[in-house]
């Protein structure tokens, strides 16, 4: 397998990677002994009115399509899933009543995904973007608790957590998805990238107290990552059970032909904004340099074995074994990969990355606590030193677990995360003013602008919309282009050009110039 | 607010009001860095023990220590 050699590679700079995540949270009732989560995570997505549109097109979602070849005819999880379906369907609602799929106006997407509320961000060209929309989705989160809240007449009766784990051996997930060209075969994304995401959790783990998972369960003890547990196999299609150090699922949103979406499940819900960006960051300057370069930078002889190591690992210091036979630490993996970035990197936003990146590995490296105003599992730890002290907790005190989640508590007055923000103990890169536009503007650049004036446009002609494709009603449809290229004011002009139209057949003439202008980039 | 009402605005830029998510602002940085971490480089503004403590601990105090016991989710994806 591999794509063409780095000599037929048209140039794709890792600032072309289109990004987005998804995040699904936690959602509990504080003011009853049960309730029904489907039922809560349902009603909480309806009681956010901010919507653009409301009927996903599923037809371009298809979950058992692997890019390794071919698709699967069945997921590890589709015994619980269908488990599922069987019971929520006695609740009386159909499958779209219970997904709850909306598109909000700034481009996100907002649905009840296997009882937990998901925000997907629009899919964004800057990091800088990309933290604006993650942050939106907070705001948005936020509000809809308020507005859920007031209905039920009970201030205080929701709680939404962005963590990964429930403690008790359930997982759910916060996703990267990254637009890489097509010719990049998955074969050497996987080579190539695998001992990086291993590697990566020393700077981007959100930190867990206690253990889960196949090797046991226990309440005690602290370990970088929220995910490392739940991760079995090196790769594979499946997402909720057998989960994979990079997922095969070949879904690209885009034209298959040109382009796939590398969809990562292993990442961590970051509380600090500063993780998220050096997560997306970090991984897509990898990205890039593979592009240039497919060929393994590293290679680990158990990498599911070693995320787990490390992220158990008093702060993640240990020897991880590469096939080579030599042993490398965390961090040396992750300055090896610094070093194979630089010729990718362009722009100060690629700048900014590769410099905070070696600032904190040279922070971790002399010590971690250096990183306690950017860094989840280092923030974590120490309050938990404190509130252990204070209250006198014994290590395997599951009052620890209970502090943990509270880390992850998305309500500004609860969480233990936020009034270190505030205080600026730990750095927050957005701000509030550029947060309010981002929860009711889509970014200004790539596809979601498009999508977002279409469906202004000609939202009582649509029958459904994704992520690329846009159905009306009589069954004229169109699939938008990722749009990579162009800047604000040029998609400003087509902007203005689909609001000037009086019938959507007048956007095939747009669609067809976007696609034109795509060709310049990632050919077929 | 709409696409057609927010063009309307003075001050509409694509989407975005200008100079925050623009095209232009790939030539800026998100945050000052300090260039160089390790022993020598000045220390981050870490978690301050004083003020911040205090803020913590109370709130900490206000967590129900069984909370996680009775957290239960559906696994996700």
């Amino acid at each position: 397998m591999g794509g063409p050699d780095r000599k037929t590679r048209r140039e794709f700079p890792p600032a072309k990677i289109l990004c987005g995540i998804e995040t699904e949270f936690g959602i509990i009732r504080r003011d009853v002994e049960e309730s029904d989560p489907v039922v809560e995570s349902m009603e909480l997505v309806r009681s956010f009115r901010e919507t653009s549109f409301g009927t996903w097109a599923y037809e371009e979602e298809d979950p058992r399509a692997d890019a390794r070849g071919g698709r699967v005819d069945r997921l590890a999880q589709d015994e619980e899933e269908e488990a599922f379906v069987r019971s929520d369907l006695k609740r009386g609602f159909s499958f779209r009543e219970s997904k709850s799929d909306r598109i909000l106006k700034n481009g996100a997407r907002f649905y009840n995904d296997h009882t937990h509320p998901e925000y997907s961000t629009p899919e964004c060209l800057s990091i800088r973007d990309l933290l604006l929309f993650d942050r939106a989705g907070t705001e948005i989160l936020r509000e809809a608790i308020r507005l859920r809240e007031s209905v039920l007449g009970v201030p205080g009766a929701l709680g939404l957590y962005r963590n990964n784990t429930d403690f008790h051996g359930h997982s759910y997930g916060c996703h990267e998805n990254y637009l890489l060209p097509r010719e990049m075969s998955f074969d050497e994304i996987v080579r190539g990238l695998t001992a990086f995401l291993v590697a990566r959790i020393i700077l981007t783990g959100a930190g867990k107290v206690g253990q889960e998972g196949d090797d046991g369960q226990r309440v005690y003890g602290y370990q970088l990552s929220q995910r490392a547990d739940f991760m079995e196999v090196r790769t594979g299609v499946d997402t909720m059970q057998r989960r994979p150090l990079v997922n095969s699922r070949d879904e690209p949103h885009a034209d298959s032909a040109r382009y796939r979406r590398l969809h990562l499940i292993v990442g961590d819900a970051n509380m600090s904004e500063w993780q998220t960006a050096i997560k997306v960051g970090m991984t897509r300057l990898v990205l890039g340099a593979l592009y240039l370069r497919p060929e393994p930078i590293v290679e680990l002889e158990d990498p599911v074995r070693a995320i787990r190591e490390i992220s158990r690992a008093k702060e993640g210091r240990v020897p991880i074994r590469c096939r080579d036979g030599r042993t490398m630490t965390a961090s040396e993996i992750l300055s090896f990969y610094r070093e194979k970035v630089e010729p990718v990197v362009s722009g100060p936003e690629d700048r900014w990355i590769v410099d905070e990146w070696d600032r904190a590995l040279g922070d971790y490296n002399a010590d971690p606590r250096r990183l306690s105003d950017r860094v989840d599992w280092v923030a974590k730890s120490i309050l938990l030193e404190w509130g252990g002290e204070e209250m006198g907790l014994s290590p395997d005190d599951p009052g620890f677990q209970s502090l943990d989640l509270a880390y992850h508590d998305i309500d500004p007055h609860d969480g233990l995360f936020w009034p270190l923000e505030e205080e600026g103990s730990i750095q927050r890169l957005t701000r509030p003013e550029e947060v309010a536009l981002a929860r009711v503007s889509p970014p200004g650049r790539g596809r979601a602008p498009i999508r977002a004036a279409i469906l202004a446009r000609f939202g009582d002609r649509i029958q459904e919309a994704g992520w690329e494709r846009i159905i009306f009603s009589g069954g004229r449809s169109v699939d938008l282009p990722p749009a990579l290229d162009g800047d604000e004011q040029e998609v400003k002009n087509l902007v203005k050009k689909i609001e000037a139209l009086d019938d959507p057949s007048g956007l095939d003439a747009i669609v067809n110039a976007m696609e034109e202008k795509g060709e310049k980039n990632v050919g077929r | 607010m709409s696409v057609a009402e927010r063009m309307s605005r003075a001050d509409y830029n694509g989407g975005s009001i200008p100079g925050v998510f623009g095209y232009e602002d790939q030539d800026r940085v998100p945050l000052p860095s300090r260039k160089g971490g390790g022993p020598d480089a000045p220390a981050p503004k870490n978690l301050d023990p004083k003020p911040i403590r205090d803020r913590m601990i109370d709130r900490m105090k206000k967590v129900d220590p069984k909370q996680s016991e009775r957290y239960r989710q559906r696994t996700g994806e």
